[in-house]
């Protein structure tokens, strides 16, 4: 494969967006992790969900929050680097509409969750 | 260089019509040869603005990772916060990445100032717009909670 094949736009953008979802996967891994055992535990158990659980699952919510947070970023990085050739005149022809598609629905998705979450308390007890 | 032939060759065009008396026709090839001759340097600046973003965006979300490590040794409630932030710091990130975008498009629009690429630059500002106003309002509230848990 030519080396102006493998460095160009859409390669690079290829390359950072796969980079941006494994952190997403490790992020949503390891706090998926860290609340499994009290959880197993207040199953095990038989509790009523106790503060610790409680403080756990507001943690993963978190997480998950951060993980949209990168996918929006990606969302971004699709939307405005999808010209491979700057020569090209006629680009309208390489938009991708499924990236422009995921970019507005991301977005509207991280809005909407953000502004709902806003009225309720998540950041403790 | 091939450039600056193909300005002269409009010219020359330009100055043929003139010739023939038709100024309409003048004024149409001086645009097209404008338009031929900004081409490249706004592409250019297009591609570089877009990489900019991309750059800001990859940082921001190398930061938010190692932002993240750190705090795993923190205990769970502490972490909660401290995502928080990470959080807001990336959405930071990205609005200004989406400010790159936004000059990009209105660059893109002076080459193809067609209704799809004016349509996609609405929609890219309003989002740009309802994002800058739900960050300021998470912003706010978490500036709010800080205050509250260290009072």
């Amino acid at each position: 494969m030519p080396i102006t094949d493998i460095f160009n736009a859409q390669s690079i953008v290829f390359i950072v967006t796969r980079i941006i979802d494994i952190f997403v996967v490790f992020i949503i891994g390891v706090s998926a992790f860290q609340i499994f055992v009290p959880l197993l535990l207040t199953v095990i158990k038989f509790k009523e969900k106790d503060n610790r659980s409680n403080i756990s699952i507001k943690s993963f919510i978190s997480s998950l929050l951060l993980a949209l947070e990168l996918e929006s970023a990606n969302a971004i990085l699709k939307m405005g680097l999808f010209i491979s050739n700057n020569a090209n005149i006629d680009y309208l022809s390489a938009i991708n509409n499924n990236n422009f598609v995921f970019f507005v629905a991301v977005l509207s998705v991280r809005i909407a969750i953000n502004q709902t979450l806003r009225r309720y308390n998540i950041k403790g007890p | 260089m091939f450039q600056f032939f193909t300005v002269t060759s409009s010219l020359s065009l330009i100055t043929t019509s003139a010739d023939s008396g038709s100024p309409g026709n003048g004024i149409i090839i001086i645009g097209q040869s404008l338009q031929s001759f900004l081409q490249p340097f706004v592409s250019a600046v297009t591609f570089g603005i877009d990489i900019a973003a991309g750059l800001i965006i990859g940082i921001s979300a190398i930061f938010g990772l190692i932002s993240f490590l750190k705090i795993l040794s923190k205990p769970i409630k502490q972490q909660t916060q401290e995502k928080e932030t990470i959080r807001l710091r990336l959405a930071r990130g990205m609005l200004l990445a989406l400010d790159f975008e936004v000059g990009s498009d209105i660059l893109k629009t002076v080459l193809v100032p067609s209704l799809n690429e004016l349509s996609i630059l609405a929609v890219v500002v309003g989002i740009r717009i309802v994002l800058s106003w739900s960050l300021s309002k998470e912003i706010d509230k978490h500036n709010i909670d800080i205050k509250g848990s260290n009072d």
